[in-house]
């Protein structure tokens, strides 16, 4: 990866390589995740697309993008406790000059006349959370953890916060506050790529700067949240503190213990839960890396929850090294294969600006292979937060 | 766009050859043309009809060996296995960086046997009841099957692809062989490879599959919607919708996906005209899209989104579609929307799980991935007038919602 300052607290970076037929690009304002600006980064998410001069309905700008072959979307991330407003752009190689230019467009010219419709579209993906209950169970474990921690706000934005935001001001106060940083990967020369950015997206520098996360954490007791809906199977979530510094030799062992935890279909707990005993179609484990937070998702019978308790909590404390070679040779695997798609080469890199230390594929396959037992691993690990969505009415607990 | 070589093996399978050079990551996939809708064929004895859910529930159980978990072999190798099941294809499939070769064989003495006992198929009742169940909770699911219910009386792809909890209780031994037997064989065969890999060396290892050859008659089932419209109540806090246009299933079914995906285009896409109308007048918002759906015997064009103005969205639709019969649409738009929708595709063949289940799926639909990337240039003015008039009329249209419990 080439990385050039385009102006102060803008850089841009560019994979160029042949091994794709596309050019993608992503241009990432990041910014603290804090309570009170979480509702408006989600809401300029989506007004950047509303229009802008030159194009100055969405509509103009979908048409712009059928003539030139290219897709164009914006959207929201939290990663870690970054907030990031993330516009996206897919094109081919030929159109990359046109498509850096409608998307500089959007980004700095940027119109916000359908304020309304944002504020309703808002409202809307909010509300929408408890249509996929995996992740409506998942977003309110954390929300319950972490709710002293900027990693307990949610990346989506708060109903009661719409109607007060002012896009405008908004928009100002984003661009001087906000680290940028823009990846292009794929089939273009480096130096068409970086003339094309510096000519059509000409950031004016500012003065931002991002903490790292903290990760440290000691839940005095464990909490224990059940809420009931009328569905048919319930969703179980653990929340898990490992207190292992991510940016240690120590969580490279965490992501191997992990793997053999949960994180495949040859892991422990899905082999005792869903194999061993049919509690369910799925468990799995996963880390959240910026604050060494370990999650455990399960869809079960809710009368099964404390069964499947004990079986994560012994798993964990029996957790057994015998197929580490192989729990190894699917994380090296993974991120190899990550370079396969544009969107996980931009992921992982932001994984590294982040953390602040970008760490080449070589180093981190030689990390994961220099990892030979988990002993102690789980040692300073402690469940935080039990969130349980039952089915309600007779079989709940 | 991307490169596939295709050529029927000795054995009567097909094989597909996916190069992707300097891509890290291989995979292969075995796939058969049988999937949930093929629940009633006639073989030597006649017509047979089996449960719903049995071609998932068969998925499930091709996992299991002498030995064990056959999970735990392919990881014991570095490789990640997977399968999934849908109307008309089941398919299993690994991938990884190296061993391929080993995971290959692997694979292929996987769905070269069956082992069965009493004791597994019944663990894995209660495995397959909580994954119906995580379906039965999920609004978008139930959605989706819910508009095919409706939009067919008899045709099996209104049943989940799972079946029903009730249904799959009755699954047996004897049934489940039936199943493979009929279905597990050369002529139903796709054999999958995409990555840096060399094609002759694939298909000579691929030659030592060891399948079936018997040969069953499908049957087609074309039939009349069943209702216009259906609804049920869910926990979610606004409504889901999905108001589908049933398609015309003597056409070829590359010419039906081409022509339908460029009309959806022209329709309703973020560019056209009714979008910016229905976005200003608050009825929808990123929510809305489309999506195309074509099998043999069934097919159908849908617009979805979130919201409670369904209704209104309907009678602007219907509006629309007039207003294009009446006016005509420009040639011009019709391969800008060509265009738009082969730019898509190539992006979507980029990523290696994609083109190859893709590919799977074309195989079962009797078509190729780059017949239908090269049909988008062959779709003119006249198919697109003709298949708008008869396949989007009110008459032909049904409308599923998920309403707030």
């Amino acid at each position: 990866m080439y990385t050039s300052r385009l102006n102060k607290g803008a850089d841009i970076h560019i994979f160029s390589t042949d091994k794709f037929e596309s050019v993608t690009m992503c241009i990432l304002l990041r910014l603290p995740l804090k309570r009170e600006t979480a509702t408006a980064n989600a809401l300029l998410a989506s007004a950047f697309m509303q229009g802008c001069a030159g194009y100055k309905t969405r509509r103009r700008i979908e048409s712009r993008l059928e003539d030139i072959q290219s897709v164009l979307s914006s959207n929201i991330l939290k990663k870690g406790e970054e907030h990031i407003i993330q516009l996206f752009v897919r094109t081919l190689p030929e159109y990359f000059g046109e498509a850096s230019r409608l998307a500089g467009d959007v980004l700095l010219r940027p119109l916000f006349n359908n304020e309304e419709a944002c504020r309703r579209e808002l409202e809307a993906a909010i509300n929408s959370l408890v249509n996929d209950k995996r992740r409506y169970a998942f977003e309110k474990c954390i929300e319950n953890m972490c709710e002293n921690e900027a990693y307990g706000i949610s990346g989506d934005g708060y109903i009661r916060d719409i109607n007060s935001v002012s896009l405008h001001m908004h928009y100002n106060y984003v661009m001087q506050n906000a680290k940028t940083d823009i990846i292009v990967v794929g089939n273009i020369d480096r130096d068409r790529a970086e003339e094309c950015i510096r000519r059509n997206i000409p950031l004016d520098g500012n003065d931002a700067s991002l903490e790292p996360c903290n990760y440290l954490y000691y839940p005095p007791s464990i909490k224990e949240i059940t809420e009931e809906m009328d569905i048919t199977q319930g969703k179980l979530c653990v929340g898990c503190r490992l207190n292992i510094d991510p940016s240690s030799g120590d969580w490279y062992k965490a992501i191997v213990a992990n793997e053999l935890f949960g994180g495949s279909a040859s892991s422990a707990l899905f082999n005792e839960a869903r194999e061993k005993d049919s509690l369910c179609y799925y468990i799995s484990s996963k880390l959240l890396r910026f604050k060494s937070i370990m999650m455990i998702e399960a869809g079960i019978d809710s009368e099964n929850r404390d069964k499947t308790l004990d079986i994560i909590t012994s798993a964990m404390h029996d957790l057994s090294a015998e197929n580490i070679e192989n729990a190894k040779k699917n994380i090296t695997d993974s991120y190899k294969t990550a370079q396969d798609k544009p969107e996980s080469i931009m992921d992982s890199f932001l994984g590294s600006l982040i953390a602040g230390r970008a760490s080449s594929l070589d180093e981190a396959i030689k990390n994961i292979n220099n990892v030979n037992d988990i002993d102690g691993v789980f040692d300073d690990c402690h469940i935080d937060t039990v969130f349980m969505l039952s089915e309600g009415g007779s079989k709940a607990q | 766009m991307t490169d596939i070589i295709s050529k029927r093996l000795e054995n009567g399978a097909m094989c597909y050859i996916l190069p992707k050079k300097g891509y890290n990551e291989k995979e292969v996939m075995i796939a058969f043309n049988y999937g949930s809708a093929d629940t009633e064929f006639f073989d030597e004895n006649g017509r047979v009809k089996q449960t719903c859910g049995i071609a998932h529930f068969l998925e499930h159980k091709m996992f299991e060996e002498k030995e064990g978990n056959i999970f735990d072999s392919f990881s014991r190798l570095g490789l990640s296995a997977n399968a999934y099941t849908d109307f008309n294809t089941t398919a299993y499939y690994f991938s990884g960086c190296e061993n391929m070769e080993k995971g290959f064989d692997l694979l292929m003495e996987m769905v070269g046997s069956l082992y069965l006992t009493a004791e597994n198929i019944d663990k894995e009742k209660g495995i397959i009841t909580q994954e119906i169940n995580m379906y039965e909770d999920d609004p978008y699911w139930q959605i989706y099957f819910n508009t095919l219910k409706a939009m067919y009386s008899r045709n099996p792809i209104r049943y989940s692809i799972a079946g029903r909890a009730e249904d799959i209780e009755s699954i047996t031994e004897e049934e489940l062989k039936k199943s493979y037997e009929s279905f597990y064989t050369y002529e139903n065969c796709a054999v999958i490879v995409c990555g840096d890999v060399d094609c002759d060396t694939v298909s000579e290892q691929a030659e030592k599959l060891k399948l079936g050859a018997k040969s069953v008659k499908r049957s087609l089932c074309e039939d009349d919607i069943y209702k216009r419209e259906y609804s049920v109540k869910m926990p979610v806090e606004q409504s889901l919708y999905h108001i589908g246009y049933r398609a015309d299933p003597s056409i070829s079914i590359k010419n039906r996906i081409c022509i339908s995906n460029i009309i959806m285009n022209l329709l309703c896409s973020p560019g056209s005209a009714l979008y910016e109308r229905l976005y200003e007048k608050s009825f929808i918002d990123s929510s809305f899209g489309y999506e195309v759906l074509q099998g043999k015997d069934y097919g159908c064009a849908l617009i979805k989104g979130e919201g409670n103005n369904y209704r209104g969205i309907a009678e602007e639709i219907d509006k629309e579609i007039k207003n294009m019969l009446s006016s005509g649409i420009d040639g011009k738009d019709v391969k800008r929307a060509a265009e738009r929708l082969k730019t898509h595709m190539l992006f979507s063949c980029e990523n290696i799980s994609s083109l190859v289940s893709h590919t799977a799926d074309c195989f079962s639909k009797n078509t190729e991935v780059l017949d239908i990337y090269d049909n988008y240039d062959k779709i003119d003015v006249d198919d697109i007038m003709l298949y708008l008039k008869k396949q989007f009329g009110e008459d032909n249209r049904v409308l599923s919602t998920v309403e707030k419990a």
